[in-house]
């Protein structure tokens, strides 16, 4: 029995980086279950399965988040810190996914409790190595509390 | 007690010297008393020893008479008596009293006169009767023995006999008076022995409470002698204990004795001082002088230095020489003849070195920059310096004296404060930054400083105040945390500048570069439709590269560019930004209503970019609800000016209101922007001390408020009204 389906939720409000992302996951064969939101509140709404997401068909708990630090309205901290704050959301892993390498965002992300915390390379072959590698273990290999919602 | 003491003590004191001298007449007396008596005795022994002796005479010359009339009655009668001696005697001595008949007195003793003087009247006339009768006596014997016998014969016979019987009668008398004489004067001595025995009694009393009283005022004046050899020995160790040296002279400046401490103060010890001459222990002029001023105050009996004390130097042994008080009194003034002189000479040289030391901090004190205020421990001000009155305008004389607690300068707030302070008991020091207040009304930033001062025993002697004007040190402080605070905003900046470099900047390259990537193989698979997708991504990525390094090129012009001020009509500014929209306003899409706005002294480009980026926003998020509708519209209250851009867009969350401003912060996703425009449009305001802010509510549009000072547009009318 083939193991299920990873979903994996991307938080990014570049749009074209959301496609690289997407078709590198694709190509990969990780996963095509794959959910965008664009900005931090709409991520928390996602998560919380309210507002523009109030149905839980069109907002399936994701098994990873890719959250992206520079987002409108809440930042990605603020989306990490709900995450790792909320009683229910907390065992979902979030891994930074952002062009920043300036050492306090990696400091604080990770002293709210990042699971990972990976630069976006420039170059592509390495984006979409890196993009493999990451699906591979955490949508993968790395056993999580898999909890259906 | 003691005053009614005193004058008993005086009295008591007279009346014993009183008793005094008269117990002493007493023994003279005595003395006196008893020689008399004795010469009085020895007197009367003998006069009664010539009486014994004037007794027996009359009794032999009685019984001479007697025999020598018997033998001549017996003669008469042809008897020759043996006794014819008698008669031979008898006729001898009548012979010496008639020969000596000139003094009665005499009485004929063998054939010596005896001179024997009778001791009263009566006796002698007495004696003198005997004396007559037995001259008489004889002759008539003489005229018997040869008068022929007859009637005459028998008278002469019977006056013969009558003559011896008043001659028997007269020498009885003699003897009775001497006799009576002599009891007399044994009574008399038997008294003067008795009063010579009470005269003696008494002397020896008296010579007795003599001895006493000696006795007393011999031990009195051993125990005077005691205390004065004592009090001269404390005097001694007085003199010796004396941290001054003392040094007497004789008229002459010869040193006749020197305390101890010479040897401390002079370096000479006492022994080689004594003899010498007193110049030697000072310098030049007054050690040639000494000697002429001594000569002079011997020919005057004048003298200045006496009771006066003076300054001068004196000389060590080693030869150096220190300042020194001299003060020199007569010893014994009233001996005119050796007068001695006492110097008293106290070394102030660390004395003097203090005062110059005080000398010099006063004068330090007192040309200080900051107020010195010194406060007795009473809290009465006792002391201000110049700089005091520089600083505040009030003079001593409006000060000093007063308690500290009404200090003019400073506030009640301040003086309370320093009032608990003082009353602390651990109070070290206070220390505060406060108002002050000049004489004149002005204000200053002042820091004070209050200390306690203690006496050498560690009592509370007061305080000092130090007043410092910080004027000049608070507006230099507000300039540097001005700029600290810009520095800071400006380092914050630029971290966010780094970091967009790092990121934003980065971000469209990851785009081009990966869409790159999937271009190359979806040209190499045919694949059309991903290859359109893939170059509009590319296309899209290096706008926004191209923007983004437009705007933040634009952003650090903000800054640092800046253009010449000159008066800018805001209709003007805010009609150019409009006209950027004249499309959509002729077609109907942006209704504009533009109230009264003003002209402001500012930098047109700059302000041009503010209402560009405002009114380019509302058009950007409010095309989505089709007509945009503005307002812009100015309004001023005291020093502030505030316009105001109003839309009817979808409005902002209140949550991101202060978020919106900052450097690269986006709202939205679709829509195309950096994020850079309202940080320039605030960077602008605050540039011009203004401030920039959002009233909004979601879905009720956005109203974007400009505060910006009045000075813009009064700075203006002060021209213009210069230019008229």
């Amino acid at each position: 029995m083939p193991p299920p389906v990873a979903h994996i939720l991307v938080v990014e409000d570049d749009i074209d980086h959301t496609t690289l992302i997407m078709r590198a996951l694709e190509e990969h064969g990780i996963t095509d279950s794959i959910a965008r939101v664009g900005d931090g509140e709409a991520a928390i709404d996602y998560l919380e399965q309210r507002n523009a997401y109030a149905d839980p068909q069109s907002a399936t708990r994701p098994h990873l988040v890719l959250l992206d630090l520079n987002l409108p309205k809440y930042s990605g901290l603020e989306v990490l810190r709900y995450i790792k704050t909320s009683s229910h959301l907390n065992t979902i892993p979030v891994v930074i996914l952002t062009t920043s390498d300036a050492e306090t965002d990696r400091l604080r992300a990770y002293d709210e409790h990042a699971n990972a915390y990976v630069t976006k390379p420039v170059d592509f072959d390495r984006f979409s190595a890196m993009i493999r590698d990451l699906g591979q273990f955490w949508a993968v290999w790395n056993v999580t509390q898999r909890i259906t919602p | 007690m003691h005053t009614s003491a005193e004058p008993q003590r005086v009295l008591s004191g007279r009346l014993r010297r009183g008793i005094d001298s008269l117990l002493l007449l007493v023994p003279m007396v005595i003395v006196v008393g008893s020689l008399a008596a004795i010469v009085y005795t020895t007197g009367t022994l003998a006069e009664l020893r010539s009486n014994a002796r004037m007794i027996d005479v009359a009794g032999q010359q009685r019984m001479l008479c007697e025999q020598h009339t018997k033998q001549v009655l017996l003669a008469l009668n042809g008897i020759e008596a043996d006794h014819a001696t008698t008669r031979r005697e008898f006729h001898r001595r009548s012979a010496v009293l008639r020969e000596g008949g000139t003094i009665p007195r005499v009485w004929a003793e063998g054939d010596s006169v005896v001179l024997s003087p009778a001791p009263t009247r009566a006796v002698r006339d007495g004696v003198a009767r005997a004396e007559t009768l037995m001259i008489e006596l004889e002759s008539v014997a003489d005229a018997l023995t040869v008068a022929p016998p007859g009637a005459e014969k028998d008278a002469m016979v019977q006056r013969l006999l009558d003559l011896d019987a008043r001659l028997l009668a007269a020498t009885d008398d003699v003897v009775v008076k001497l006799e009576s004489h002599t009891s007399q004067r044994i009574d008399r001595l038997v008294r003067s022995a008795s009063a010579v025995g009470v005269l003696v009694v008494l002397l020896g009393v008296s010579l007795l409470w003599l001895l006493a009283r000696l006795r007393r005022l011999n031990l009195g004046l051993e125990h005077e002698v005691d205390r004065r050899r004592s009090s001269e020995a404390e005097l001694r160790s007085i003199l010796a204990s004396a941290l001054d040296p003392i040094v007497t002279i004789d008229a002459r400046g010869i040193i006749q004795s020197a305390s101890d401490s010479v040897e401390t103060v002079f370096g000479w010890t006492v022994d080689e001082l004594q003899g010498r001459n007193v110049s030697m222990l000072m310098p030049e002029p007054h050690e040639s002088r000494h000697d002429g001023y001594l000569a002079e105050y011997r020919r005057t009996g004048h003298a200045k230095m006496l009771g006066q004390t003076r300054e001068m130097r004196a000389r060590r042994h080693d030869g150096s020489t220190f300042p020194c008080e001299l003060r020199i009194n007569a010893v014994n003034a009233d001996r005119r003849e050796k007068p001695l002189f006492a110097g008293i000479i106290r070394d102030i040289s660390q004395r003097l070195e203090r005062e110059e030391h005080m000398r010099r901090l006063s004068r330090g004190i007192e040309s200080a920059g900051e107020a010195f205020i010194l406060a007795d421990a009473s809290g009465s001000i006792a002391y201000l310096n110049r700089a005091f009155v520089r600083l505040t305008g009030f003079d001593e004389n409006e000060v000093v004296g007063r308690p500290f607690s009404r200090l003019p300068c400073l506030s009640a707030t301040a003086l309370e404060a320093i009032d608990a302070w003082r009353t602390k008991p651990d109070s070290t020091k206070y220390s505060q930054d406060v108002t002050s207040t000049r004489k004149d009304g002005s204000t200053f930033r002042a820091a004070i400083t209050v200390a306690p001062e203690y006496d050498t025993n560690g009592g509370f002697d007061g305080f000092v105040a130090v007043l410092r004007d910080i004027s000049d040190l608070t507006a230099a402080q507000e300039l540097l945390e001005t700029t600290a605070r810009e520095l800071e905003a400006r380092n914050a900046e630029m971290e966010q500048f780094v970091y967009t470099v790092s990121h934003d900047l980065k971000s469209p390259l990851v785009t081009i570069r990966g869409f790159a990537g999937h271009l190359a193989k979806d040209v190499e698979a045919g694949n059309e439709k991903r290859i359109g997708e893939d170059i509009d991504a590319i296309r899209r990525a290096t706008h926004r590269m191209s923007d983004l390094i437009d705007d933040l090129l634009e952003l650090s012009r903000v800054g640092r560019v800046v253009g010449e001020p000159s008066c800018v009509d805001l209709r003007e500014v805010v009609d150019r930004s409009l006209s950027s929209f004249a499309d959509e306003a002729e077609q109907g899409n942006l209704v504009a209503e533009i109230g009264d706005l003003p002209c402001l002294l500012v930098d047109p480009t700059r302000i041009q970019q503010v209402f560009d980026n405002l009114v380019g926003n509302a058009m950007k998020y409010g095309a989505d609800a089709g007509v945009v509708r503005l307002k812009i519209e100015a309004t001023r209250v005291d020093d502030t000016i505030s316009v105001r851009v109003a839309d009817r867009g979808p409005g902002i969350d209140p949550a991101y209101h202060d978020k919106i401003f900052n450097l690269f912060a986006r709202l939205s996703t679709g829509t195309d922007g950096t994020g850079i425009g309202l940080a320039i449009c605030k960077r602008v305001v605050e540039h011009l001390n203004g401030r920039i802010c959002v009233e909004s509510e979601p879905g009720r549009g956005a109203t974007f408020r400009l505060d910006l000072p009045a000075s813009l547009a009064d700075a203006l009318e002060d021209d213009t009204a210069v230019a008229a």
